[in-house]
């Protein structure tokens, strides 16, 4: 279980690294309202929980096992993904 | 030494995606925006990340155990069966 908090640490430590040397990846060009973020992140918490993984989980490490859930999984969020943009082009004129 | 790795994991996982662009919304959304102006740029780094990824699998699949560790955990049993 301690790994995880590893794990987490490295994360940060990596933000950090990124903040610090690389700060141009973090040059934001649009801006949502907090409740946005807020919204956004509940989804992809419980998306990913439901789905047993995310991106790296599924779209990564699954694919590469030639798993057929994970190529169904993530062909799901990416194609949700792109009709979400759609979506907020059509209705709130742009993200 | 399982926190050390797993440190060392996180650190070059959060980098890569800074280095790929993850941390820039406009980047993501410019990547799913495929009916309107197109960034293909994040296939790169799902391509790049499952080429690493599938070339190692295949190679330590039928190992028994990870290389820095004496057996497999339980939850990755099935995997190197």
């Amino acid at each position: 279980m301690s790994w995880r908090i590893s794990f987490i640490l490295g994360l940060l430590a990596g933000g950090l690294v990124l903040r610090i040397y690389f700060p141009h990846f973090f040059v934001l060009k649009t801006q949502a309202a907090w409740f946005d973020y807020l919204i956004a992140g509940l989804f992809v918490g419980f998306g990913t929980l439901l789905g047993n993984g995310c991106t790296s989980g599924h779209g990564v490490c699954g694919i590469s096992r030639l798993s057929i859930r994970s190529i169904l999984s993530t062909i799901t969020f990416i194609g949700f993904g792109i009709l979400g943009v759609l979506l907020f082009k059509l209705f709130r004129g742009d993200l | 030494m399982k926190n050390f790795i797993s440190f060392i994991v996180g650190l070059l996982f959060a980098m890569g995606l800074g280095y790929g662009g993850m941390t820039q919304p406009h980047i993501v959304r410019a990547f799913l925006d495929v009916f309107g102006q197109w960034n293909p740029a994040l296939i790169g780094v799902m391509a790049g990340a499952i080429a690493v990824h599938g070339l190692v699998f295949q190679l330590f699949k039928h190992r028994k155990s990870p290389l820095l560790d004496r057996k497999v955990s339980p939850a990755n049993e099935k995997r190197y069966r």
